[in-house]
């Protein structure tokens, strides 16, 4: 018990007694509260929503709710045998989610409705789209010593390896290439004369790297821009008089490739075309499975290329240009539109990416678990279900997937999504150990790369 | 009028027991907001992103005034000044939380801010205390 702080306050025999069991009652509701606050420290739960009858609202924390197509589900309306989307992101592990809909009162209750569930990340499960062939400026040699330059998308084959030389393209800069390697890039001009350089050809000229593009020559905004998009050996070695060859493009400025990790001042920004991505929080750089090794120093005058776009947040997919890589089967994808692109060869996925990949598990596409959807007890119009979250936890990703389908028109109000921990010997340590780290991070030098 | 004096006589009992409650609970909260303030210096948005301090802040503040009122009201001995030993104990409390909330600063500068916080505090002190706290 606590020391009476007001001991020059005497109360009679009576009111002394009533005053020492309220006394006691307020000191055991303290201990309580302190017992309830340190349970919801150690085993928070998550809390994920969307309302139909405000869609715009920023309390919405439930992402996309959406068709198969994709398309967004207006005012709550799912058809009938058709599945509704959504996902809900979270960095760390939950031992159940707790799935509810409202229904509104303009729609009939349903019979029976299943809601199934995946976890890995959103980018992972978009449609798979066409697949890539290798990148503009590549240098390839195939089984019969031909050599290729990637220009404009096209394989322009070189009409023989003396032209290669005349040129000066490094020797060492060609990639063998076989057969099936080759078959993604439509064939091209042939490269017949030594006069001229085909777009896409690659120059240093005084420690300054340039790209020819149109019959221009861009320059790259410095010497990490370049080696994010390209190997060093790719770059035709030139005096400066050779930029009195051809003009320069003074209004385009190459910068990083696209996906890439740099740091300027305290913040991470990833690049996507024409636009710099700021990543709100250490927190979303770890859920997006990046890797701390490979963020870039950028200078103000390359900062100063972009134009700044929208805050990533955990809620947020990969950007554009992001190679998603599985460990377990080998293939690669590129993230464009929407949609993941095979990148079919490991010599194309080389092309592609110069930092390391975000690891993904195809596994994770294979995975799910479902429930079936209940009435709640309390509320009619109120349908809910659980799911156990136990064989997600080894899966690569931030995002869970729910799909329901309800097996009738319906309309709904809104979806909750509750993450929960259960109170066990092992998330309490996972729980401290998150503390310590969070400590340790709070304290790290300031030039240490987290 | 005896009867009135008794209803009075009781009714100021029951204050005094709200009075001394009050100054019970205005500890806990205290420690509570102790407890907050250490956990959000050594783990910035631990505890602001669950449950705003403000909050915390402004029930000691309600408390504080609630309890004055109360004292006047009941005629409450003038509370002791705080001892030396508490004295102590908040200041160097205080002069942790200062240090670590400009941990980021070079060190000497942070040394100089902590000083002057620590004397502006000081001659607050000096000036609320010199004459008994009423």
């Amino acid at each position: 018990m606590l020391p009476d702080f007001t001991k020059e306050i005497i109360l009679n025999e009576k009111y002394c007694k009533i005053y020492k069991i309220l006394r006691a009652a307020i000191h055991l509701a303290a201990l309580a509260a302190a017992f309830y606050f340190s349970f919801l420290v150690f085993f928070p739960s998550r809390y994920f929503t969307f309302s139909f009858l405000k869609p715009e609202s920023s309390k919405n924390t439930i992402v996309n709710p959406r068709n198969e197509a994709g398309e967004f589900a207006e005012r709550g309306k799912v058809s009938a045998g058709k599945n509704l989307i959504f996902d809900a992101p979270l960095a760390r592990n939950f031992s159940k989610a707790i799935v509810s809909f409202s229904l509104s009162e303009k729609s009939a209750p349903f019979d029976f409705g299943t809601l199934q569930l995946r976890k890995s990340y959103q980018a992972f499960f978009y449609p798979e789209g066409n697949p890539v062939g290798f990148k503009d400026g590549t240098l390839l040699k195939d089984e019969e010593n031909n050599h290729y330059l990637v220009s404009g998308g096209t394989l322009r084959k070189f009409k023989d390896a003396s032209l290669v030389s005349a040129l000066g393209f490094p020797k060492d800069a060609f990639v063998e290439a076989i057969k099936e390697d080759l078959k993604y890039n439509p064939s091209g001009e042939i490269i017949s004369t030594s006069k001229n350089y085909p777009d896409f050809s690659l120059f240093r000229i005084n420690d300054e790297y340039y790209i020819l593009s149109g019959g221009k020559l861009a320059k790259f905004s410095s010497e990490q821009a370049f080696l994010t998009n390209y190997p060093a050996n790719l770059a035709i070695p030139k005096e400066e008089d050779f930029l009195n060859n051809y003009p320069l493009d003074e209004e385009n400025q190459i910068g990083f490739g696209n996906g890439t990790l740099i740091v300027y001042g305290d913040s991470v920004y990833v690049i996507e075309n024409k636009n710099i991505i700021p990543i709100d929080s250490v927190e979303t750089f770890e859920a997006l499975g990046y890797d701390w090794n490979d963020l870039i120093p950028a200078g103000a005058d390359e900062f100063s290329l972009y134009k700044k776009g929208k805050l990533l947040t955990i809620e947020g997919a990969h950007p554009d240009g992001t190679v998603l890589a599985d460990a377990e089967n080998g293939k690669s994808y590129l993230v464009e539109n929407k949609t993941k692109r095979l990148l079919p060869t490991p010599a194309i996925a080389r092309s592609r990416t110069r930092k390391n990949p975000v690891l993904v598990s195809s596994e994770s596409l294979a995975i799910s678990a479902s429930c079936q959807l209940q009435k709640n007890k309390l509320s009619r119009r109120t349908f809910s279900c659980e799911i156990p979250l136990g064989d997600f936890e080894k899966l690569k990703g931030k995002d869970y997937e729910f799909s329901a389908n309800f097996g009738q028109d319906i309309k709904l109000d809104a979806i909750d999504v509750e993450f929960e921990k259960a109170p066990s010997f092992s998330n309490l340590k996972v729980a401290l150990s998150d503390i310590v780290n969070q400590i340790k991070a709070n304290y790290a030098p300031k030039n240490s790369a987290r | 009028m005896p009867q009135k004096i008794l209803r009075d006589k009781i009714s100021r009992e029951k204050l005094a027991i709200v009075y001394k409650l009050l100054n019970d609970v205005l500890f806990i909260s205290l420690i509570f907001f102790f407890l907050a303030l250490i956990t959000e210096g050594l783990i910035p948005g631990f505890v602001s992103s669950r449950f705003g301090l403000y909050k915390l802040a402004l029930l000691v503040l309600a408390l504080i005034m609630l309890i004055h009122s109360i004292g006047r009201f009941i005629q409450a001995p003038p509370q002791k000044k705080p001892t030396k030993k508490t004295t102590g104990f908040l200041l160097l409390a205080a002069a942790l939380l200062v240090f670590n909330s400009l941990f980021r600063l070079d060190l000497f500068l942070n040394l100089a801010v902590l000083f002057l916080v620590l004397l502006a505090g000081y001659l607050l002190y000096r000036e609320i205390f010199k004459n008994g706290f009423n």
